[in-house]
């Protein structure tokens, strides 16, 4: 390695945490097959038949007109104008992507509210129609937007792109007024829950149409980011959102006060509670969460998080084994090629296991696939193959967690 | 395929993952990024020829240099102009990088026309001809960039320092 390459390495720090973290992502979104009976098969295939027949027709008549209705060309053509004046030098397929993202956003406000029951009055769609004629009124002095009304003049391009999504940006406005009230203590990051939520159930219900209107318009990327899986306890319960600490466990509440824990593990987000999902005071959670924002509210910084999905899982409490066959333990130590001691190097959990061995401390996690990560003091650590792993939890006498 | 993936994210991904910040500076938009990748590489056939760590590289440069393209990036920046406590994260976030290396935080400060040549060269080390092929310019531009980006980091380092990076 050269020095370059050594200082740029340490620069960036330690990756091994964000490592097993997309690897779990990764694995856990690859389909896996499972082989059926060849019976099972084959009444399971003539099943399929008739129910494809069956959408077939579905779809013929409904869904098809619903997919026209849901997304139309010439509003996603006022998007793609709009990202292609700000963003020229990207190109038609930056333009489509961006813009069929902000499309979708847009349209998902409108059919989520519908599901919540939550509707725009007459004065409302009118008070929004007002909003967004000014706007462009105001926009119209810029050169850019000469191009954008591409001769149409202010008013015709109004009614042509604008006016028919009226409802959709009324129901944004609804909606964010709705999160606003329903989390009170995330207040400012509420706009962006409302929009999250409202896109999370928009490609739950519609992902048929969507990914059939981006094929229809030649998008190219209909994929949407993941988020990144933290652990950790919730410690407190306010107004629809809980407090997450990253690495806490259920146990240091009866230990520490809520300040205590946050200043131990300096890592404190507030999280909506989502409906489905609801959650209480030490439970010990996996979240996935695909972004969060901060902010600070007298000196103190106030971090709001987004929240895709969470799972409860089992607190993990480090157990100390005490060790009946310490040779065996030791030859199997010596075929293990110790990675130096990485100063970054930390986990944000404590270990499942510790034992002392020769005097010295060894600290044991499970890392991905029921894999062993281990952490000898003074040695350094290892992330045992899944052979080697097998063969020291029977050394050893391990459960799986 | 998930054991053969897993084997291959066990091996590249850290590499991976530095990469990524190299470019974004941030180690979440990293992950998402390489996990991009991942996904991307199990999505198509790729046929080993020994250029695993070269392709999976070239799909994280893209999808870094993609995100930097963005709008949510630009609409970060914009944001860390205008809201103090943006700004201190990522100040905070360069204070801890100065910690782990000076002289990498002296490289990450450089703007990304200086840094990407740095990168490729000395991280990937690449031959001057393939980050020419990458960046798509001449490999003339290629070295006078490395140059200059030599030159920019010089008066931030000090002198034990810029000799144990041996000029070179």
């Amino acid at each position: 390695m050269n020095e370059w390459q050594k200082e740029l390495v340490k620069v960036a720090g330690e990756m091994s945490t964000s490592k097993e973290r997309i690897k779990k992502r990764i694995l856990r979104q690859q389909p896996t097959k499972q082989k059926k009976p060849i019976r099972f098969a084959l009444l399971t295939s003539v099943v399929t038949l008739c129910l494809a027949g069956f959408v077939m027709v579905q779809l013929l008549n409904k869904d098809t007109q619903q997919a026209t209705q849901m997304f139309n060309e010439k509003q996603f053509e006022y998007f793609e104008h709009v990202v292609y004046l700000m963003w020229p030098e990207q190109g038609k397929e930056f333009s489509k992507r961006e813009a069929y993202q902000k499309y979708e956003q847009l349209v998902a406000y409108y059919y989520f509210a519908k599901s919540l029951g939550i509707t725009s009055t007459k004065e409302e769609l009118e008070a929004e129609k007002k909003a967004r004629y000014d706007e462009l009124v105001m926009l119209q002095d810029s050169p850019q937007y000469v191009d954008l009304f591409q001769g149409l003049g202010l008013k015709q391009y109004f009614k042509t792109y604008i006016e028919p999504m009226i409802p959709f940006y009324a129901a944004r406005k609804e909606m964010n007024a709705f999160y606003e009230k329903k989390y009170p203590t995330l207040a400012r990051a509420a706009d962006q829950i409302a929009a999250r939520d409202a896109l999370r159930y928009f490609q739950t219900h519609f992902a048929e149409q969507s990914i059939a209107f981006q094929e229809k318009m030649g998008i190219v990327n209909h994929t949407h980011s993941q988020g990144s899986i933290y652990v950790g306890t919730v410690i407190k319960i306010e107004d629809n959102a809980f407090l997450f600490v990253e690495g806490a466990i259920p146990e240091d509440l009866t230990k520490l006060s809520e300040e205590q824990i946050m200043k131990k593990y300096n890592n404190a987000t507030w999280y909506p509670i989502l409906d489905d999902s609801p959650v209480k005071v030490g439970d010990y959670i996996s979240l996935e969460s695909p972004g969060s924002m901060s902010y600070e509210e007298n000196g103190v910084e106030i971090t709001n998080g987004f929240l895709n999905s969470i799972e409860w899982i089992e607190p993990t409490v480090t157990k100390k084994l005490s060790i009946q066959n310490e040779q065996e333990i030791i030859q199997f130590f010596q075929q293990t090629d110790w990675q130096p001691p990485d100063n970054y190097k930390k986990m944000n959990h404590p270990p499942a296991y510790s034992f002392m061995l020769e005097g010295v401390r060894v600290d044991v996690w499970f890392s991905y696939g029921q894999t062993l990560y281990l952490q000898k003091v003074e040695s350094g650590t290892i992330l045992l193959n899944q052979k080697r792993s097998e063969q020291l939890k029977a050394i050893l006498g391990l459960q799986e967690s | 395929m998930n054991g053969i993936l897993e084997k291959i994210i066990d091996e590249h991904a850290e590499h991976l993952l530095r990469l990524a910040y190299f470019y974004v500076k941030n180690r979440h938009v990293a992950e998402d990024i390489v996990q991009e990748t991942f996904i991307k590489f199990s999505q198509h056939d790729y046929e080993e020829r020994g250029q695993l760590r070269a392709y999976l590289s070239t799909l994280t440069i893209n999808k870094s240099k993609d995100y930097l393209k963005s709008w949510h990036y630009k609409k970060l920046i914009f944001q860390e102009k205008i809201l103090p406590v943006q700004a201190k994260k990522q100040r905070d976030e360069l204070i801890e990088a100065e910690e782990r290396s000076h002289i990498g935080a002296a490289i990450l400060k450089l703007p990304l026309s200086y840094r990407e040549p740095i990168i490729l060269y000395y991280y990937e080390e690449m031959k001057i001809a393939e980050i020419a092929q990458v960046l798509g310019i001449v490999e003339n531009t290629v070295k006078t960039r490395l140059k200059r980006a030599r030159e920019a980091l010089k008066p931030h380092l000090k002198q034990e320092e810029w000799e144990v990076l041996g000029h070179e």
